[in-house]
């Protein structure tokens, strides 16, 4: 019973730092300048949710971790792009533990 | 030298035209373009309210065959099209300024500036092609056609040093040098750009820009 309640009291601290986060793939149409490309970054380090950013200039790839609890719309990152002066390719999803 | 002036006009007539300090960036960007040369110096400060136009100042100081003279020029730069593929980009700007000039004979005037730029660039090869004109009264007026091409010579990743070769070919026909080839090499590490050169004269190029 007292090993049931430490295992429980211990989960139940763990879970507020229990965090799970999204990775998207985009593939951007224009990017072959690593200067230019500066804008793309720029444009979602700003944003709180994102965690993460990557940047693969050969396979035109830009690769965000974004934080599960604040989504980000495939329309709120073609804005992104746009505004960026760049085009979405397309859009990949995939989840991280 | 001959040669080698025909080498470099074969070079950039191989490449189709295209120009590196885009005056249009991302939206909420600034971009700031320094330029050095013992004949002319330009500065141009932009910032762009969305990804199609650009609002900025330049000042720029040209000595001409008959005489000096600085414009100080506040400017609309407006991106008239650009074609996003996945291996290129192609972009064309146009920009229209007005200012004042100041000249070491004449009097103080107003000033115009005109200025069609287009660009194309791969993760390899870079053309660009610049035609401006500044226009004051009293035939102050400075013209300059400008041509590149370059190669890089290596692929680096994205938060790594870029490296350019480029050629550039200038026509001014109100300079004493009114056309110049200036072979250069530009770098670009994160935000920065820098370009160093010389014309085939021996003049020294020297040219930045930085995007934040």
């Amino acid at each position: 019973m007292f090993k049931k309640i430490i295992i429980a009291s211990v989960l139940f601290m763990a879970i507020p730092t229990l965090s799970f986060s999204e990775e998207i793939k985009i593939t951007v149409k224009g990017m072959v300048c690593s200067f230019c490309a500066q804008g793309i970054k720029k444009t979602f380090g700003k944003m709180d949710n994102i965690k993460n950013i990557n940047v693969d200039l050969d396979k035109k790839i830009v690769t965000i971790e974004i934080d599960d609890l604040k989504p980000l719309s495939d329309e709120e990152i073609k804005n992104i792009i746009t505004d960026s002066g760049y085009d979405v390719f397309t859009i990949e999803r995939g989840k991280n533990g | 030298m001959k040669v080698c002036k025909l080498f470099l006009l074969t070079l950039i007539f191989i490449f189709s035209p295209s120009v590196w300090a885009n005056p249009v960036s991302f939206k909420d960007g600034w971009g700031i373009m320094p330029t050095y040369t013992p004949d002319y110096s330009d500065l141009e400060i932009n910032y762009s309210l969305t990804n199609k136009y650009s609002i900025g100042a330049s000042a720029f100081y040209r000595k001409g065959s008959d005489s000096k003279a600085s414009f100080g020029i506040a400017q609309y730069n407006y991106l008239l099209k650009r074609w996003n593929e996945l291996e290129s980009q192609a972009n064309i700007y146009a920009t229209i300024g007005m200012g004042g000039r100041h000249d070491s004979i004449l009097d103080d005037s107003i000033a115009g500036y005109l200025r069609l730029e287009g660009d194309f660039e791969t993760r390899r090869i870079y053309t660009a092609l610049n035609v401006e004109t500044l226009q004051s009264p009293g035939n102050v007026d400075f013209n300059r056609i400008r041509y590149r091409a370059g190669v890089a010579p290596y692929l680096a990743p994205f938060n790594d040093l870029h490296t350019w070769i480029i050629a550039q070919v200038e026509y001014m026909p109100e300079m004493d040098d009114q056309l110049t080839v200036t072979p250069l090499l530009r770098f670009f590490y994160n935000n920065y750009a820098l370009e160093v050169g010389a014309t085939l004269e021996g003049e020294p190029f020297l040219a930045a820009m930085a995007h934040f």
